[in-house]
């Protein structure tokens, strides 16, 4: 069991992270403490053009290396401290660095043929390959150190603690965004740590996700071709991979993604009237077994343009759905709805493995 | 006991001890194993267990005179049993028990191979290699005894089958995303298809029933290297033909008539081993349907005449697509040998579609003792590793793998998928379900059930009704417990099982093995 929450505002308008700790902090009793984050997006506009690395630590040791492998790979636009509070009740936390950063320093990097087995078709793709590469590589080179998010323009805050404690301690409600994803965590197949805690993220793509996947297994596989390395200890990550792998690598459309990951029933599919989405239906089905998503969930995946609401076909978990003029909040419970938007004007229960996307509008900035 | 009945002879020859005299060929007698004891109380002397015995091991005996017809009992030879329990079975009383009567010998080391060894050299008929049937009975683990699945306990909730639809089709075939036509995929509407058994080394009837399950249920039969018999055109979207080493029947027809033409390198009962089927046995219809001259011997090289690589493969699985327009997916059957990651990897760049790996207790029609029991190895770890090989070359997304070889329940069906198979193939269990007592004995052909026959006298005890009712019946009980173990899973989907090791625990392995299956010890 875990609680999800994300917003939007289409139009690019802010809203505040205070509100969002409060809105997870009257879904208590579905974390147990064990976990808790937030990703914002649209949060560095002046340093929109580098990937942003929120990078945790475990000791000094792990700090100094962590930071000598982040110069040795990257051009390091800047290096800081995460600005955090001194808490009671996060009796721990590990070293948190932020860097804005992007490739180089050396060209021989970017070389198609070093950026090791992947599926690069475009000379626009490199640079993101390179990153997804880096975060890969840098996870397995330095045990005690892990990348919270790295994508442009956003950032993950997250560790173990309830959610309402993790806000506080990374100063979330101090920030304003126009997309968020909040995750309150009651681990039940992995053990608690900061880098297990939700969101997820590789480059642009954030995923909160209150469930169990139990094609684990075969998504894992299927993924590790590609060059991803499930390291996290947890069955959320391959969410966040499927989504860079069918979005960006292959360059399906997000709708076609969800087909995919959440698909009608073989039967459902058959009876459909129109002959072009059965054939389509079909071929995705056929063609992707092993990126659908099995087992019960409900997530919430962002790549700060929109955010998609998606739950397992059977409905076997809560997601429930809100709009408010030009914002729309997705959450486990309707009871958080009441602090975030509770003079909506419409509220409806998602049906099992039918998504819904809420896209910025055109042109609306981040 | 009537007057007119002759005393056994060894009451007779009682106190004669001039004519006592040893007989060496005795020395080499096959001892008795099995036999039927037969209740004469029960007995009605109808004698139909006489008719049913094709092995000899039953004769009649003149007992008694009523009515002026004479009265026959049933007696057994202890010669030729081999626990088939046609007799039993067909026995109107229920008169009649299989014994099993163990050969004892003191050497407990050498006890299997003493009797087959007096087998070999009797004088009466010395030097021969012994044949067997069926897949091996060697007493091996098996791997799938020790695999234990995983169930669904609070944090998820597991899927009850009768009320949620729990989905079991799969499409083999390859998937290539970024090709510019789409590749012909088989739709299995279960993940169970039947394995090829060859017209002639079972009978038309036995074929027919197979084919009439498949389209029923919407999977697939295998013609085996025999043919196709025109009976089996009309089923020609449930039927995979087979292209092996004798190339018997291939022609225009064969290919137009099936969904999925099958490459056979290989067996697991007999990797390496190629196929004879003697010429008596080549009559009327089997003679036209392998396009060989009536009562010439039908003989399947060990190798292709034209592979003697992968290279070559490789033309025969283009020749094969050019063959049909690329309609059809192609399947290469190999069996489980120690490289066998590295070869499947080999076909599935040689163009496969479809891989079958056929482990070491694959059945065969015939095939010598020696090769059955000690050559290959076993299905699980095969898959395993062919599996994992695949997904190491990034190429596993791409071809589908089918299991063989040992597959005697739906839990063994489901076990073969995680550990990295699309579908699974069943023979044995085909013929285990049409009634068969697994006596080894096909390549005798005097099948007492009608099954590895073409004796027409026997191949009509098969009715192809009743034999297509239970081959249903296989596929739809299977498929039920198999959505059953889906759903204690929390899985309603068959293609979130393929290659899902986290499903499996292994228990009693040792690390090596857990390290081939992939699969973590219990309570890890």
């Amino acid at each position: 069991m875990c609680g999800i929450i994300g917003g939007i505002d289409i139009n690019g308008g802010k809203l505040n992270g205070g509100d969002f700790i409060e809105a997870i902090s009257v879904q208590h009793d579905r974390g147990n403490g064990l976990g808790g984050g937030f990703a914002a997006y649209g949060i560095y506009p002046e340093f929109e053009k580098y990937y942003a690395l929120h990078i945790a630590c475990n000791n000094e040791q792990a700090a100094k290396a962590a930071d000598e492998y982040i110069r040795a790979h990257l051009y390091v636009k800047i290096a800081e401290d995460m600005p955090t509070k001194d808490l009671h009740s996060i009796q721990w936390h590990p070293l948190l660095k932020r860097y804005f950063t992007t490739p180089g320093p050396s060209n021989e990097d970017l070389k198609l043929s070093n950026l090791g087995p992947s599926t690069v078709h475009s000379q626009k793709g490199i640079i993101d390959a390179y990153m997804k590469k880096f975060v890969f590589d840098f996870n397995r080179s330095i045990p005690d150190a892990f990348v919270m998010s790295c994508g442009k323009n956003m950032g993950v805050f997250k560790g173990v603690g309830y959610p309402e404690q993790i806000g506080e301690f990374f100063l979330v409600d101090r920030i304003e965004a126009p997309v968020w994803m909040v995750h309150s965590r009651f681990p039940t197949n992995s053990q608690s740590w900061w880098g297990g805690a939700h969101p997820f993220s590789l480059l642009e793509w954030s995923v909160v996700h209150n469930g169990e996947i139990t094609s684990y297994g075969v998504n894992r596989n299927y993924l590790e071709m590609f060059g991803y390395k499930c390291m996290l200890h947890t069955d959320t990550e391959v969410i966040s991979y499927l989504f860079d792998l069918l979005v960006r690598v292959y360059g399906m459309s997000v709708e076609d993604t969800c087909s995919v990951i959440s698909p009608p029933l073989w039967s459902e599919i058959e009876e459909m009237q129109d002959e072009s989405s059965k054939r389509k239906l079909m071929y995705l089905r056929q063609y992707f077994p092993q990126a659908l998503l099995n087992g019960p969930f409900a997530i919430l995946v962002s790549n700060g343009k929109e955010i998609v609401a998606l739950n397992d076909n059977l409905k076997l978990r809560p997601l429930v759905a809100a709009k408010r003029g030009e914002q729309y909040f997705f959450s486990s419970e309707e009871c958080s709805f009441e602090i975030l938007c509770p003079d909506r004007e419409k509220t409806w229960m998602l049906e099992g493995g039918k998504p819904e996307i809420v896209r910025m509008k055109e042109g609306a900035h981040v | 006991m009537s007057e007119d009945n002759p005393r056994p002879e060894h009451r007779r020859n009682a106190g004669k001890k001039e004519e006592l005299q040893m007989d060496m060929k005795k020395n080499w007698k096959w001892p008795v194993k099995y036999m039927p004891v037969f209740d004469y109380d029960r007995c009605t002397r109808c004698g139909i267990c006489a008719t049913a015995c094709t092995w000899g091991e039953i004769r009649l005996v003149p007992e008694s005179v009523v009515d002026g017809k004479p009265v026959n009992i049933p007696v057994a030879n202890r010669s030729s049993c081999g626990a088939c329990h046609y007799c039993e079975r067909q026995c109107p009383e229920e008169a009649i028990t299989i014994v099993d009567t163990p050969f004892v010998s003191s050497h407990r080391y050498w006890r299997g191979d003493q009797k087959n060894l007096w087998r070999q050299v009797d004088p009466g008929n010395p030097g021969h290699v012994l044949l067997i049937s069926t897949g091996s009975d060697s007493e091996l683990i098996s791997y799938f005894d020790h695999l234990m699945f995983d169930a669904c306990q609070v944090t998820n909730p597991p899927i009850d089958p009768l009320r949620e639809p729990i989905e079991l089709r799969t499409y083999l075939g390859r998937r290539d995303f970024f090709a510019e036509d789409i590749s012909p995929l088989l739709e299995v509407k279960t993940p169970i298809l039947f394995s090829a058994m060859s017209f002639g080394s079972i009978n038309l009837n036995v074929q027919i029933a197979a084919a009439s399950a498949a389209k029923e249920v919407g999977t697939y039969w295998n013609t085996g290297e025999g043919g196709l018999h025109k009976a089996l055109n009309d089923f020609g979207e449930n039927t995979i033909v087979q292209v092996a080493s004798g190339r018997f029947g291939v022609n225009p027809r064969f290919f137009k008539n099936c969904s999925a033409v099958e490459i056979k390198i290989g067996q697991g009962a007999k990797p390496g081993i190629g196929g004879h089927l003697p010429g008596e046995k080549v009559t009327g219809e089997i003679s036209k349907t392998r396009m060989i001259p009536q009562g010439s011997d039908a003989l399947s090289p060990a190798p292709h005449h034209d592979i003697y690589s992968i290279e070559d493969l490789r033309q025969l699985i283009y020749a094969i697509k050019e063959t049909t327009e690329y309609s059809k997916p192609v399947s290469v059957k190999v069996s489980a040998v120690h490289n066998i990651a590295p070869i499947v990897s080999g076909i599935a760049r040689a163009g496969a579609d479809i891989i079958a790996i056929d482990g070491f207790r694959g059945g065969t029609g015939a095939a010598p003792r020696r090769i059955r029991q000690s050559m290959g190895i076993p299905i699980e770890l095969a898959i395993s590793a062919a599996d994992r090989r695949l997904r190491e070359e990034k190429v596993r997304h791409e071809v589908s793998l089918i299991a063989a070889g040992g597959i005697r329940n739906s839990a063994d069906v489901l076990k073969a998928i995680c550990l990295g198979a699309d579908a699974v193939y069943i023979g044995t269990a085909v013929l285990v379900a049409l009634g068969c007592g697994l006596c080894q004995r096909c390549y005798a052909s005097r099948c007492s059930y009608g099954i590895t026959t073409n004796r027409p006298d026997l191949a009509a005890r098969v009715d192809v009704g009743l034999a297509t009712k239970a081959l249903i019946g296989l596929l739809q009980a299977w498929s039920d417990e198999i959505k059953e173990l889906m759903g204690g899973m929390g899985i309603n989907t068959i293609g979130s099982l393929v290659g899902n090791r986290e499903r499996l625990r292994g228990v009693h392995l040792t690390r090596d093995e857990l390290e081939v299956l992939e699969v973590k010890q219990a309570g890890l």
